[in-house]
């Protein structure tokens, strides 16, 4: 950190007015206070890990990937379970959504987050086709802002998780998608 | 000189910005080879690796900041589902950090999930990981999280013996049950 420092006549030494944090710091706890976007450097989160704060939380700097691809399914596709962190909570941040339509129909693309235990499916971002010219390609990006915490572990009631899974609604068509969710570890 | 340095009382600031409380620069440190006697923790940015790749020292290696990830997985296998190949950097050696894992299993079954790296030419498998179903309940969601801390060097080039790649294998090992599971293996590069 740098400190800016002025000199106090009365005590014949040089006194603390600002503290700033390098965007180098380092530790095993995070400091307090933090400003938004203020960057540290956690040494004990697997293998060194840096980390802003963003007025609310500390993310990860790093962003990780939650991958599925649905290929040329004609019905509604199985869900795909992703494997998610079970040492920190995660800040679901983005999704990337790829696609394909054969002839006209209606399609959903889900991502759910679930409650094993409670037969809870809650979908946290959805795609429709509705609308969608046949044949062509369409991309999106769309932001989340959810947490979900995977970190409860394997008993009763909290076994966490996130499928992603389409859909078919009306029509009949051969549908294609690839859908990439974007995310950070949280740490406290 | 202005009229403000002009004004100046005395030789001496009032204020001074010490920079050197816990001796860190404000810019990482950067340039084509890592500087001696490193602390944990320390950041220095590689201009000449990948375009520009920033690396700490763990202690014992310059690890990159940044975490690659593989996937392996299924989706409703009834069945031992064929394994999945994956590459590995041929630049550079990698730390193997973790893999986690879900897995569902519809009803009593025993799968398991291995990570492993697989030397081609003399069919040496080297196990990273390998998570089983075993004792878990039918039809209910499992996350798992395994440490790996492995090196692995992928650098040895397409010569005989050499090539080598990491292999995702899902396994009925028995009963009669549908899988449904992912494995995310996280790794870093090592540079020296």
């Amino acid at each position: 950190m740098s400190v800016l420092k002025f000199w106090d006549p009365t005590t014949g030494s040089w006194a603390p007015v600002l503290v700033a944090q390098s965007p180098d710091a380092s530790g095993t706890s995070f400091p307090a206070n933090p400003g938004v976007g203020q960057r540290y450097f956690r040494t004990d989160i697997r293998n060194g890990m840096g980390f802003v704060w963003d007025g609310t939380r500390w993310l990860s700097e790093q962003q990780f990937q939650i991958s599925a691809d649905i290929p040329g399914v004609t019905a509604d596709y199985q869900p795909v379970w992703t494997a998610i962190p079970t040492d920190y909570p995660i800040w679901l941040e983005a999704w990337e959504s790829m696609i394909y339509l054969a002839p006209a129909a209606t399609w959903v693309l889900n991502v759910d987050k679930i409650l094993w235990d409670e037969s809870a499916y809650a979908n946290i971002v959805n795609r429709s086709s509705a609308g969608l010219t046949a044949a062509r390609w369409y991309s999106y990006r769309d932001a989340i802002g959810v947490v979900c915490d995977g970190t409860l572990g394997n008993s009763s009631s909290n076994q966490t998780g996130i499928r992603i899974w389409v859909d078919e609604q009306t029509g009949t068509s051969g549908y294609y998608a690839g859908v990439r969710v974007y995310y950070r570890l949280i740490a406290t | 000189m202005d009229a403000r340095s002009r004004s100046l009382p005395k030789p001496q600031p009032d204020l001074w910005l010490d920079t050197s409380e816990d001796g860190l620069d404000v810019i990482f440190p950067s340039g084509t080879s890592f500087p001696a006697s490193p602390r944990i923790g320390q950041a220095f940015y590689r201009t000449d690796i990948r375009g520009g790749m920033l690396f700490r020292w763990n202690g014992t290696r310059w690890l990159s900041e940044q975490v690659f990830q593989v996937f392996g997985g299924t989706q409703a296998a009834q069945s031992s589902p064929p394994a999945i190949w994956h590459p590995l950097p041929p630049d550079f050696a990698i730390w193997v950090e973790r893999m986690d894992t879900v897995a569902y299993v519809s009803s009593a079954a025993t799968w398991t999930i291995v990570a492993d790296v697989h030397h081609f030419d003399n069919n040496l498998i080297d196990t990273l990981v390998s998570r089983s179903t075993a004792g878990q309940t039918g039809a209910k969601l499992y996350h798992y999280t395994d440490l790996i801390g492995v090196e692995v060097d992928g650098t040895g080039g397409n010569v005989s013996n050499e090539p080598i790649m990491f292999r995702v294998t899902i396994t009925e090992v028995s009963g009669a049950a549908t899988f449904y599971g992912q494995g995310l293996i996280s790794y870093r590069l090592i540079a020296t």
